[in-house]
């Protein structure tokens, strides 16, 4: 990974804390000895019998035994073990000249904490998920600090999950940012390390793979084969997050792929070799080139459409043909796609809306045409009585 | 009951005159607001474009540092986009073009002065500004339909123009920047048009 850079003096007080939580969990750990010291593997290490008096010889036993390593001085009360290895480990123990148990102790060797390897992995805009393995194995009981920091320099943490100790999660970060720095610090009993990667999250987004890809015959059409599939369930359902497509299918045994480039998640294939299975992938990017195209989808087959011959052999083959185990599954599948009872469900609720509109529409012209007819009738029922009363008006003698 | 019947009509009548306008006219202004966002779309499509193709094109292709602190920050998260309002983040992405704008300027003089230097394409810089320009005046226009509030214009402080190898740098940090503006623009102009 570019950019790789030490530095330890980052995050000490949290190392140091960090530090006496693995030694008291270590403490916790052993149960037959009440110490545990840390020694560097390689170096020399002096163990020192605590509770003898200073001047006094003791002897020392190495898990019970008086025999102890070739490289091991003692001197007083303390035991010097020259250029450990991973051997020296054990239960020490320094008993006064009667035989009685001053102190005892669990050795532990391993080696201070290394630059750590990251990587981190991006399926949408929403999650970054980084993930981390040791340059060098410490043989220690070993603890990781994530963090991460955008240009403005406000440090934000990796979320950790305890049953997952290599890896940590940046959730909704800044991804308009033009840069982030990941931070993982190592911290065991020897001491810690900082290792800072610069990532790009333009370039390390890369959609999962699309779903549910489903090729299948159109009838009539022995050229063609209809395909379909889904968005990755992992990419987020909104309008601002587009993906592009990319299909390719050859005829089985073939080596050369054909390419077709889609934004939607339906596409027909007109140039299919005719009775010829053919297998199709898919593979999807966002679409405004935010990151890298995605894995293809696992091979997918299918057969186009068969015309249905008259004459009895061929029929009989082309049952056969029809009678392929994964084509039926194909087609069971496309049936049952929960996109197109999805599709079903949207049309239905597109007609009742129209019908609804509709009919509002059709009952408020309905009052209007009433409304005005009633007006008219009314109004002709004045003119004819006002015509009546004139008329009477008239024949009155004056 | 003719005083009933009078009234009832009325109101029948009333009512029907106040869904008129609803029914005739909020089609037609959705439509054209759609219409709007799509072109503003097409524009930072296009912009995103012309950006990647430069990048694509330039000398160098590596990791830089962050050299120019006066470019706009983009703090935003994927997350926001679902509570963006159209008359808030109009004025927003104006005020970042119009940075943007000043930035590529200041570029295009120093290109001009290192021009020996050949280490950008003068003419597809040219294109850019001047398509900056049409989107911040359709920016603008679509700002004053939907009555929109200015942001007051941004006066980043320049650097002084900079030395061959430090334009070079900063062309490409400019270049990067632009495109993740225009990436998060177009997000935002589609987020806003699935929302009218």
């Amino acid at each position: 990974m570019p950019g790789k850079a030490s530095c330890p003096g980052g995050l000490i007080v949290i190392g140091v804390i960090t530090l006496c939580a693995v030694r008291i969990n270590s403490e916790i750990w052993s149960n037959e000895v009440s110490d545990i010291e840390y020694g560097k593997l390689g170096s020399n290490v002096t163990l020192v019998c605590k509770a003898s008096l200073s001047g006094y010889p003791v002897d020392w036993r190495l898990n019970g035994s008086a025999v102890l390593p070739r490289q091991a001085l003692p001197s007083n009360s303390s035991l010097t073990l020259i250029d450990t290895d991973l051997s020296m480990e054990g239960n020490y123990s320094c008993l006064d000249e009667g035989g009685n148990l001053l102190w005892a102790t669990k050795l532990r060797l391993g080696h201070m904490p290394g630059l750590v390897s990251v990587s981190c992995r991006m399926s949408n805009h929403h999650r970054v998920l980084c993930s981390w393995e040791q340059s060098v194995k410490t043989h220690l009981p070993t603890k990781y600090i994530a963090s991460y920091r955008d240009r403005s320099n406000a440090v934000e943490p990796c979320h950790q999950d305890s049953f997952r100790p290599n890896e940590c999660s940046i959730l909704h970060p800044t991804v308009w940012h033009h840069y982030h720095i990941v931070n993982v610090t190592e911290v065991n009993p020897l001491g810690s390390e900082t290792t800072l990667v610069r990532v790009q999250l333009r370039d390390l987004l890369k959609p999962d793979p699309p779903e549910a890809v489903t090729p299948e015959p159109v009838v009539g059409q022995p050229r063609r084969l209809l395909v379909r599939w889904r968005y990755p369930s992992s990419w987020p359902k909104d309008e601002g997050f587009p993906l592009r497509f990319q299909l390719r299918y050859r005829p089985q045994g073939s080596i050369n792929w054909s390419l077709l480039n889609s934004t939607g998640t339906v596409l027909q294939i007109t140039d299919v070799l005719v009775a010829h299975r053919h297998v199709v992938q898919v593979q999807a990017m966002d679409d405004l080139k935010f990151g890298q195209w995605s894995d293809w989808t696992p091979e997918v087959e299918a057969l186009p459409w068969i015309e249905p011959k008259t004459d009895p052999e061929l029929s009989r083959q082309s049952e056969e043909f029809t009678a392929f185990p994964d084509y039926a599954e194909l087609e069971s599948s496309t049936a049952k796609s929960p996109d197109i009872e999805v599709d079903k469900y949207r049309s239905l609720g597109v007609l009742i809306s129209l019908g609804l509109i509709a009919g509002i529409v059709l009952s408020m012209l309905s009052a209007l045409i009433i409304f005005l007819w009633v007006r008219h009738r009314r109004r002709d029922e004045v003119t004819k009585q006002e015509l009546t009363s004139m008329v009477k008006m008239k024949s009155l003698p004056i | 009951m003719k005083l009933l019947v009078d009234t009832s009509f009325s109101l029948l009548f009333s009512l029907l005159l106040a869904q008129l306008p609803l029914l005739t006219s909020t089609a037609p202004h959705n439509h054209r607001r759609v219409y709007d966002l799509e072109k503003l779309t097409n524009q930072t499509r296009h912009l995103l474009k012309l950006t990647q193709d430069l990048l694509v094109d330039h000398v160098i292709d590596t990791e830089i540092e962050h050299r120019l602190k006066s470019l706009p920050a983009m703090t935003n998260r994927a997350s926001d986009l679902s509570s963006l309002k159209l008359k808030e983040t109009l004025p927003q992405l104006l005020v970042d073009l119009q940075s943007f704008e000043l930035h590529f300027e200041w570029l295009s003089r120093a290109s001009r002065k290192h021009r020996h230097a050949a280490s950008l394409n003068l003419a597809k810089l040219g294109d850019l500004i001047s398509l900056i320009k049409t989107f911040s005046a359709s920016l603008q226009r679509q700002m004053l339909r939907v009555d929109a509030l200015r942001l007051p214009s941004p006066t980043p402080s320049l650097p002084p123009l900079p030395a061959a190898w430090d334009m070079v740098q900063s062309s490409l940090e400019l270049f990067q920047r632009f495109r993740l503006f225009c990436d998060w623009a177009t997000r935002a102009l589609l987020t806003l048009k699935s929302k009218i």
